[in-house]
Parts: structure tokens; C-alpha cells; sequence
């Protein structure tokens, strides 16, 4: 077994170290203070499991922590619409949307179309929006071992099993979440997310992206206790510049444990929609 | 309030439920309550039309991804009226000390909380008070900070 | 990539392969003593057995779970006279009623002998099942605290233990709306699961769960089902979400299917604006 692990480890090493410039859309983070006292595997890697919740940016956390109130996340606000926030290891980075003028009117005719909110539908809320729920209500938890990193959503039961030895993605497969594809640069782990389906959006609020949708997500523990989480996406059809997202991720006490969502069993919201929102009801006066 | 119970840590039975439901006061006042899940408020409840139902619990369903309360609540006019009322996700109702026996058919509850849009007999419980005095956070899909009814 | 890194990466992952497939001899030995008469292979921790990997059942006993029943020795559910109605009922009605039918998530045990692969995901301390169908999972959690019943739950909640090489989980809290099959075999909110889970050669994982119910059942009863090992190359869980037609109605699709690609809708995009 234990050479079994050096030998996975000697891989790891050599596709990460001379092999794989994969991509060059980001320059590399500086080094973090050469990340002592990490908890590592035994491949040395960084060990990024736990369970996690995103630090809260407008929803104070509410749902997590002791429950006298006090809320275990990171101080700061954030805009009130979930994403963003003073989250410690960076500053705030709300996503900035710049669509074409095609999407863009596409974008402000979802807007009024909330219907049709994929989520809203108990559908799998694709990348990054799996990650990017409301701050401080649905932890993710996270195992790893040396072939892969699985990160098991709350939310909507998502569940993504990345393989770490950044293998090609599939053809002929198009996915809610795309096909994820990681690989450790030194002690961050790159995720290339790819094939997607094009029916996700990314919030509420009718941002969104169609099947050329491309994600690079960076996941690095910046503590015991914190994940950095960046996504790059981007999306020549939608936007005319790369969108991106920067939050952090608090481990969640240990007394705390995931539970289910079973969405789609029980989901009897939508039947209320209004014309207003393209929903099949009135409104009444 | 630092005794709050856990009841994932606790052994069962799960203690009683006042210290939880106070607890889950504090974190209404302390947040102002907005708490948003997988779909939009505004897309199926008005916050311009707040609502106060008093009557009586005739079923109580914590089922993702909101629960549900249905109650008949009698008007002024003696007519007995039934109405469906949303709560918040239950996993987070849940982490504030909630659970599936919190009420009982035949609870006396007022609910304090929104009106759907449609103008069908349904709404959104921001906070729902029990027969003794007690007033627990519902919240749901992005109540609006602020509470109908409260002092907030 | 270059066709240099795919046969370095090709000839490390052989390696691993058969580093990986090498029987530990440290474990043999430990467990030349006992009953057990397979020694899995370990976790890095060098103790936890490691159960990880893709596995699925053969057979179709979703389509009638009494195909895999143990006990009793009759082979069948020992219902209550009167919880057999609903039964029949369900029976009648499978065509439509049946939970599975609607994309919801299977429950239990009946995650474990759908007709699809599962994945199951471990470290020293951390145990989960991945099931394909409908991406549900569950995380087991060590035994020692108590089940997190505050409501019901499809998939329920798990305590485990470790009984030399056999994983024992205990699951209670689950909805009484789930099936055990196609056939329309129930269970209420009582509903309690004992499943064992063992090895018995490197690629077979045995299955045994034992069922009560006192509102449904005069007794416990107990399935058996072995899984296998997925063996193909590169051989992944793969996304199961379902999509719905004109009707509303959802039907499984699979990532593979074109129709499941939803090419942009141009035409929507530059439909002048409405005056």
C-alpha cells in the first residue's frame, strides 16, 4: 500500500510539476507562507476535507452556527443578495456580469422569467453555483483520497466526484454540472469544468450561461479552518469578459452535520408563480 | 442563552424546545431574517401584503424544500378558512431547533408573514407565535428584513 | 496534452493499478485467525477496510425486492393484514405512483439494487455512498452519537460501526412516501434498517439489510444481494438528473443523449423587442 501511495504521489508530482500548463488563463497565486501546519494526505497534499459552508455574505450565516445567534463565518457584510462579502483572505469580489447585447437582453427577459429558474425547478445548480449558494445555509462536505476530490453538496444533493489526474474531458457528454476535471498546482487544487449543457443559470436573478460555458476553479486552504474558492468562467456567447467569483469557505464544527434536501419531492412553490414572473397564475389585485 | 441545546450532540430525547425557540428569536432579531433558499420570494409571495393568520394547526409537514403549515383560521364572520403557509427550508429550522413534532394538530398558532401573490389562501411565515407567548423564527425564501406585526 | 504526459500518465496509473490490486500480506496475516475469509485491503490508515470503488448489483430485483428476501425462509414480506391494501394498491397503481417514476430519490434499501452503479467514497474516519440514480448520497456518521431524526428523510440517517472487516450502518428517519420496489413494497415512518456491508473477494461487496417496521411488518425480514465491482477503464459515476417534458412530467436522460444539450436559443435573443 505505501508504495502504491509514493508511486500515486511520484504522478501527482510529475503531472503537476513539468507537464501541465494546462492553462495560462491564470498566473499562479503567491505562495502562501509554504503552507506549514496544512493537514496534509499522505500523497502531501493539502486535506481539504471537512464540511463547508460558504462564508456569509448578505445572510449573516443565520442558519449555521451555535445557536445562540452568533454566527461562526467571517465578519463583514456583503450586498444582501448572497454573494461577495468581506470573507477573510481577500477582498470582496461580487461577480461583475458584461454580456453581449444579445444576452444581455436575453439576461433582462429571464429577469422577469424566474419561472424558469433551473433551481427554482429543484434542478442541479451547475458551476459555480453549486458553491455559490446563499452564504450560511447549505454546507458541502468534502472527501479526498489520492485519485479524487468529492465534494457532496446539500444543495440539491449535487455531488461532484473531480478526478485529480486532470484526465481529458469526455465528448458526446453534456451535463448540468459539466465533467470536472482537477489536478494539484502545488498546494491548490485546479479544477477545469467543461461540457456543460447550457440550461444552468447562475443566480436568481436571471444571470445565466449557455453550453459553451468554460470553469476554472481554484480551491486553496488558506487555514485549517478556510478554503479560498475562485472560479473564472467564462462564456464567448454570453460575456464579453471573463466573470469572476472569489469567496471563502469556514469549516463547520464538527457537531454539525450534513443533512438532506430532497428538493424536488416536496417542491410546491412554483404552482404560486405569478404572470409577473412567467409563472401561470394571475396576480391578484 | 450560551445552553442552547444542540440536539445533534445531545442524547434523545431532544431537550425541550423553549430554549431553542428563544434561541431562534435572538437569531431573528440579531439578523433581520433574510434567508433565501433555492427559489425567489418575491416571485411567489408580496411583501407588500402582510398578513396575520390566528387559528389552528390541522398539519404540520417539514419536507424539503420548505415546509408547510396548514391551518383553518376562522374570520371575523365565523367562516373557517384554510390556508397553506410556507416556512423556511427545514434543514435551517432545523439547525435552529425545529423539528417535524414542533407542531401538532390542534395547536392554537398566529402566524405573522406574507401573502402569496396569486391571492390563493397561502402564505409566507416570517414568524409564528405559539399558544403561550412564544414567537419562533420561520423565515422563509427571503422574508424581507423586518417583521410584520413585531416591533422590528 | 501531449502524447508524452498521456503515456507517463498512462504507465503511472498501471502502476498504481497494480500496486493497488497486490494483495496486502500485512493484512492476510492480521486476519488469518478470524472468520472473515477475505482480508480486504486497507486505507492509508493501515486498519479501515477499503471499500471504495464503483459497484452495482446484478439482477432485477427492483422490479420485486422479495427476489432477494433471506428471511423469512418463505421469501416473502411479512406484512401486517392490514398494511397488505396499500400494497396491492401500489401494485395496481405502478405505472404512475411509483416514486422512482418521478426522478425522486430511491431510499432505502433500495438505492442499493437499482439498476445503476454507485461509488463508494472513503478516508480513515470519512464513509459515503454516491448512487447515480438521482445523485443522491449519504454520508455515514460514526456511531456514538445519536440519529438526527427531526424529520423524515428520503435517504434516512446513518450511524456506522466497524465489526472487524464488516461495515454495520443503522438507519432510521425515512419518509414513508418512498418504495422498496417497483412492485410497490412499503414501509412507514418507523422504518428501521440494519445493513452490512463486507467484502468477499477484492471485486464482490456482500449486502445484507435487515427490515422492521412494527406498523407495517409482524417481524423483521432480511435481504441479501452481492455488488460488483465496475471494472471498465476510466468507468465513471455519471450525472443522473432528469429532465422534464412539454407535460411538466420528468423523464431520465442521459448526459450522452444530444437532446439534453440545450443549444442557445438565438432566435429568442434577437426577437425584436415587443412594443
Amino acid at each position: 500500500m505505501r508504495s502504491a501511495l509514493l508511486a500515486a504521489a511520484i504522478c501527482a508530482l510529475i503531472a503537476g510539476s513539468r507537464l501541465l500548463p494546462l492553462s495560462a488563463q491564470r498566473t499562479p497565486p503567491p505562495a502562501v507562507a509554504a503552507g506549514a501546519g496544512l493537514p496534509r494526505l499522505p500523497d502531501g497534499h493539502p486535506d481539504l476535507q471537512g464540511l463547508w459552508l460558504k462564508s456569509a455574505g448578505g445572510f449573516q450565516g443565520l442558519f449555521i452556527g451555535s445557536l445562540d445567534g452568533t454566527n461562526f463565518a467571517a465578519p463583514g457584510g456583503g450586498r444582501g443578495d448572497g454573494r461577495g462579502g468581506r470573507a477573510g483572505g481577500g477582498p470582496p469580489a461580487a461577480p461583475r456580469y458584461e454580456y453581449t447585447p444579445e444576452a444581455e437582453a436575453e439576461r433582462q427577459d429571464r429577469l422577469k422569467r424566474g419561472y424558469e429558474d433551473p433551481e427554482a425547478r429543484c434542478h442541479l445548480p451547475g458551476v459555480p453555483r453549486s458553491l455559490d449558494q446563499p452564504g450560511g445555509l447549505y454546507p458541502v462536505q468534502i472527501i479526498q483520497d489520492e485519485k479524487y476530490v468529492a465534494l457532496l453538496h446539500e444543495a440539491m444533493h449535487d455531488v461532484r466526484i473531480i478526478p485529480t489526474d486532470n484526465s481529458p474531458h469526455p465528448k458526446n457528454y453534456w451535463a448540468w454540472d459539466g465533467d470536472s476535471r482537477g489536478r494539484w498546482d502545488g498546494d491548490t487544487f485546479v479544477v477545469d469544468v467543461s461540457n456543460f449543457n447550457g440550461r444552468t443559470w447562475l443566480d436568481m436573478a436571471g444571470n445565466f450561461v449557455d453550453a459553451n460555458e468554460h470553469v476554472v476553479e481554484r480551491f486553496r486552504l488558506i487555514d485549517r479552518d478556510t478554503i479560498l474558492y475562485e472560479a473564472t468562467v467564462t462564456d464567448p456567447t454570453v460575456f464579453v469578459k471573463p466573470i469572476e467569483f472569489r469567496f471563502t469557505l469556514k469549516r463547520v464544527p464538527t457537531d454539525q452535520q450534513i443533512l438532506e434536501y430532497s428538493c424536488l419531492e416536496g417542491e410546491r412553490s412554483l404552482q404560486h408563480y405569478t404572470d409577473e414572473d412567467g409563472g401561470k397564475k394571475r396576480r391578484a389585485k | 442563552m450560551s445552553d442552547a441545546p444542540d440536539h445533534r450532540t445531545e442524547s434523545r430525547p431532544v431537550k425541550p424546545i423553549v430554549g431553542v425557540f428563544l434561541a431562534a428569536m435572538v437569531a431573528l432579531t440579531s439578523n433581520g431574517a433574510a434567508v433565501s433558499a433555492h427559489h425567489s420570494f418575491a416571485a411567489e409571495f408580496d411583501f407588500q401584503k402582510p398578513v396575520t393568520l390566528k387559528g389552528v394547526v390541522v398539519q404540520w409537514e417539514m419536507i424539503n424544500p420548505h415546509g408547510w403549515i396548514t391551518m383553518d383560521v376562522t374570520g371575523e364572520d365565523g367562516q373557517t378558512a384554510r390556508w397553506m403557509v410556507e416556512t423556511s427550508n427545514p434543514n435551517g429550522l432545523m439547525r435552529l431547533g425545529w423539528t417535524k413534532r414542533s407542531l401538532k394538530p390542534g395547536d392554537e398558532i398566529t402566524v405573522e408573514g406574507y401573502k402569496a401573490k396569486d391571492g390563493s389562501n397561502t402564505a409566507n411565515a416570517a414568524t409564528v407565535g405559539l399558544a403561550d407567548g412564544r414567537k419562533v423564527f420561520a423565515g422563509s425564501s427571503g422574508t424581507p428584513a423586518g417583521t410584520p406585526g413585531t416591533n422590528k | 496534452m501531449t502524447w508524452g504526459r498521456v503515456v507517463q500518465l498512462a504507465l503511472c496509473s498501471a502502476t498504481i493499478a497494480c500496486l493497488l490490486a497486490a494483495p496486502a500480506s500485512d493484512s492476510v496475516a492480521q486476519n488469518a485467525g478470524r472468520v472473515a475469509p477475505f482480508a480486504p485491503a486497507r486505507l492509508w490508515d493501515g486498519k479501515t477496510p477499503d471499500f471504495r470503488g464503483i459497484w452495482q448489483v446484478r439482477g432485477s430485483a427492483d422490479q420485486n425486492v422479495e427476489r432477494l428476501v433471506v428471511d423469512p425462509p418463505d421469501g416473502k414480506i411479512p406484512y401486517k393484514p392490514e398494511a397488505l391494501p396499500r400494497r396491492q394498491q401500489n401494485y395496481r397503481n405502478r405505472a404512475t405512483a411509483d416514486p422512482s417514476l418521478k426522478c425522486y430519490q430511491a431510499g432505502l434499501p433500495r438505492a442499493t439494487y437499482v439498476p445503476m452503479p454507485l461509488q463508494i467514497l472513503q478516508s480513515p474516519g470519512n464513509f459515503a455512498i454516491v448512487y447515480q440514480e438521482n445523485h443522491a448520497f449519504r454520508v455515514f456518521h460514526p456511531e456514538g452519537r445519536p440519529h438526527f431524526d427531526a424529520t423524515d428523510w428520503w435517504m434516512g440517517d446513518t450511524r456506522y460501526r466497524w465489526q472487524f472487516d464488516t461495515l454495520i450502518a443503522d438507519v432510521v428517519a425515512m419518509t414513508d412516501l418512498a418504495w422498496l420496489d417497483q412492485a410497490g413494497n412499503f414501509h412507514s415512518t418507523e422504518f428501521h434498517v440494519v445493513e452490512k456491508y463486507r467484502l468477499t473477494s477484492a471485486n464482490t461487496l456482500e449486502y445484507e439489510a435487515r427490515m422492521e417496521d412494527p406498523m407495517v411488518y409482524t417481524r423483521p425480514w432480511t435481504l441479501r444481494t452481492t455488488l460488483y465491482r465496475v471494472m471498465q477503464p476510466g468507468a465513471r459515476i455519471i450525472e443522473d438528473e432528469c429532465l422534464e417534458d412539454a407535460n411538466g412530467v420528468r423523464h431520465h436522460i442521459s448526459p450522452s443523449d444530444p437532446r439534453n444539450l440545450l443549444k442557445a436559443d438565438y432566435s429568442r435573443w434577437k426577437k425584436p423587442a415587443q412594443p
